[in-house]
């Protein structure tokens, strides 16, 4: 069997030994990856631990995996998300950005750190209000609050 | 004659029938992937997020080969994320979801 190149995953250079079924259907031809949310985690793992420094699309990668955009991403390293895109599409990154990526995964998905998990879930969910367009109030003990 | 499945199907049903389908791993991807090069702007972290939690903004509707299909999307990473879904019997009778699209927009 030959190796499946995952490109799906976002990063250029995984291919797949095994584990994967790719099939014909009338929409053409398909792939299902065995329990692909913990492949996803490797691979994440993997980055946080390589060797030499992390390449844009990789820090692309550990950010995606977060769930944070650019722009919380880069609030929490003091810089604005049109720098960050501009990482993501660059190549080796600097030390100080590369380190910190690392560590914020490590912290938040490997280390399971209760105040990242919280940091990251509150700029999610900061990120997720700014995107609503429909804005929900409650009237609650006499007084307006914005709904969640 | 019984009515062995009702049409359209009500979307609490394919997404009950989605969630499921996500639970238990069966889930296909077009390869090499359809519309574009979408994985250059989203991974499939956000692809998998959006099965798992994404609404459903469409009613199901059967589509020219006879199949279920809709539309998920779920906000996250700064992008809002579309999936159109195929649902369809695999070989053990099973509901099994095809991702055929992925459309994202800042």
């Amino acid at each position: 069997m030959n190796a499946y190149h995952y490109v799906q995953c976002g990063l250029d250079n995984v291919w797949l030994i095994n584990g994967f079924e790719i099939i014909e259907t009338e929409y053409g031809a398909s792939v299902r990856i065995d329990r692909a949310d913990e492949l996803d985690a490797t691979i994440a793992a993997y980055l946080t631990e390589k060797s030499a420094p992390l390449t844009g699309q990789e820090f692309r990668y550990l950010r995606q995996q977060l769930d944070m955009s650019q722009k919380r991403i880069g609030e929490l390293m003091g810089k604005e998300a049109q720098t960050v895109a501009l990482w993501e599409k660059g190549g080796a990154l600097n030390r100080d950005v590369d380190f910190l990526i690392r560590h914020i995964y490590r912290q938040t998905v490997l280390n399971e750190r209760r105040t990242y998990i919280e940091m990251v879930d509150r700029l999610n969910h900061l990120d997720r209000a700014e995107n609503a367009e429909r804005l929900e109030f409650r009237e609650m003990t006499g007084r307006w609050i914005r709904a969640d | 004659m019984p009515n062995i499945l009702s049409f359209p199907m009500p979307a609490e049903h394919a997404l009950a029938l989605i969630r499921q389908a996500v639970s238990e791993g069966r889930v296909r991807l077009l390869s090499p992937p359809a519309g574009g090069d979408w994985y250059r702007v989203v991974t499939h972290r956000q692809v998998a997020l959006c099965l798992k939690e994404g609404e459903m903004v469409a009613a199901p509707e059967i589509d020219g080969h006879g199949n279920v299909t809709c539309w998920l999307e779920r906000f996250g990473a700064g992008l809002t994320v579309r999936l159109h879904l195929v649902l369809k019997k695999n070989q053990n009778d099973e509901w099994e979801i095809l991702v055929i699209e992925v459309e994202n927009q800042l």
